[in-house]
């Protein structure tokens, strides 16, 4: 029973905390694209803007659900469903604090991965149950993309599996209690975020909602709170990948004076700030660049990166 | 050998486009925000019409000569006069239709008295061209009515 409690607690905290996140979310991102662009960004709607994502949601809330002429409507309902829900399974192992954990799992890091490489299904049903020929490209441009950049994700955070002996991400974290990982391991870093960005479709990666030629791809015939939906799993999936970075790479809660969920947060918007910054600077890419990239670049490079950690960590035990 | 230099130079170009846009980001922002704050006109500016307030007597300068209502080729100026006591023509009345009005400015080049001048306001929309039509004396009537109270 107090299991129970427990969950349906940290449920409730966690679909709060996902709510809140992505409304604050636009709206950094809002800024920061003004920013670079010399613009203001919303100033109005409450403290410096902050209420405008707010209002606009509310506005969402208000717009009619269409279902378009002759689409799969089963997979139609369900495909923003399925995009949500693992978002928030991948918050069940992030350890936010020394604590702050809701289930502190010994496979935490393996389960974060599955649950992210779920989400793309629902992209790919969004696209296929629409009808329509730039969702479906927008579907199967996201499957491309995310099979192929899971690949270098999960190559780049094996370097830290392997320094810190653990899948377990409290763990991970207890390893970097002096020397975060960024260091030993910057190569990771960068192609961890990189994959990141790619499996989370953001730009320069965003061929799957390209808005320039697919009309926003796989939610084009979304409106209402179900386009919002798939916005809030894009904005959530955005901040799990840099809450599994900051775990993995950047010391986690670990840091002087604050206390260690300040430290985690901190880290974790910055990587954020990071994500969002390089999608302001850098075009899109074409697909065929993309898919190249990965199995070209990212994949040997963090092979030969698996092979030097491995040799080096051969040569400090003896 | 050229995969290696293409992945140095891609990333090196990568950064140096993150700096650009990181030194862009501290910037003062261009976008002005209007209605909130305005901005001062510059001074060559050609707003609308208005009459000059003389700084001896406090009230305009024209004589009642109708030059300007001569010259205006748009035929905008409606100005009527009234000879007073002391054989002067007093100024009754002085509208300008704006709906007519090209400012071209003949008439404060014509007026003999300098009465005339651009104004620097620039917010003159109307939601009806009777809203357009501008009574230049209002402002000095309404100072008359403030300044010299009526005796009892």
């Amino acid at each position: 029973m107090n299991e129970l409690f427990r969950i349906i607690l940290s449920l409730v905290i966690v679909i709060g905390f996902v709510l809140i996140n992505s409304l604050v979310l636009v709206w950094l991102e809002r800024k920061v694209s003004a920013r670079i662009q010399l613009r203001r960004g919303p100033l109005y709607v409450g403290w410096f803007g902050l209420l405008q994502t707010f209002a606009d949601a509310l506005k969402m809330l208000g717009k009619e659900l269409i279902f378009p002429k002759n689409c799969d409507k089963v997979l139609y309902f369900l495909a923003p469903i399925l995009s949500f829900a693992p978002v928030l399974g991948a918050f069940l192992v992030i350890p936010f604090g020394q604590h702050l954990v809701i289930q502190d799992l010994n496979i935490g890091l393996l389960l974060v991965f599955a649950f992210s490489g779920l989400s793309f299904i629902g992209i790919f049903m969004a696209g296929w149950a629409s009808n329509n020929k730039y969702s479906l490209l927008g579907g199967m441009r996201s499957v491309a993309q995310n099979i192929s950049y899971e690949i270098p994700l999960l190559l780049s955070s094996l370097n830290i599996v392997m320094m810190a002996k653990s899948f377990r991400l409290s763990d991970i974290v207890r390893a970097q209690a002096h020397v975060p990982f960024i260091l030993l391991q910057p190569l990771a870093f960068i192609i961890f975020i990189t994959s990141a960005l790619a499996e989370s479709n953001r730009t320069p990666f965003d061929i799957p909602e390209a808005e320039s030629e697919l009309v926003a791809g796989f939610h084009t015939e979304y409106s209402g709170l179900r386009f919002g939906i798939f916005f809030i799993s894009e904005y959530t999936y955005v901040f799990i990948s840099s809450c599994v970075a900051t775990a993995l790479f950047l010391g986690g809660s670990h840091g002087p004076f604050l206390s260690g969920w300040a430290w985690f947060l901190m880290k974790a918007y910055f990587v954020v700030f990071v994500v969002m910054w390089v999608r302001w600077t850098l075009p899109r890419l074409r697909s065929d660049q993309l898919i190249t990239f990965a199995w070209k670049v990212l994949i040997p490079l963090s092979l030969f990166n698996i092979i030097c950690t491995a040799l080096a960590l051969q040569l400090l035990k003896q | 050998m050229s995969y290696i230099t293409n992945i140095f130079t891609g990333f090196w170009s990568v950064l140096a486009g993150m700096v650009v846009t990181l030194k862009y980001m501290f910037r003062k922002p261009v976008t002005e925000v209007y209605p909130r704050v305005k901005k001062p006109m510059f001074p060559r500016f050609k707003g609308p019409t208005s009459f000059v307030v003389d700084e001896k007597t406090g009230d305009h300068r024209c004589i009642s000569c109708e030059l300007c209502v001569k010259i205006c080729p748009s035929l905008c100026i409606t100005l009527e006069k009234e000879r007073g006591e002391d054989k002067k023509f007093h100024l009754k009345e002085y509208k300008v239709d704006y709906t007519l009005c090209s400012l071209c400015s003949l008439c404060i080049e014509v007026c003999p008295t300098d009465a005339l001048t651009h104004a620097k306001d620039y917010e003159i929309p109307a939601l009806s061209q009777s809203e357009m039509i501008n009574d230049f004396l209002k402002p000095f009537r309404e100072k008359q009515k403030t300044s010299q109270p009526v005796a009892p």
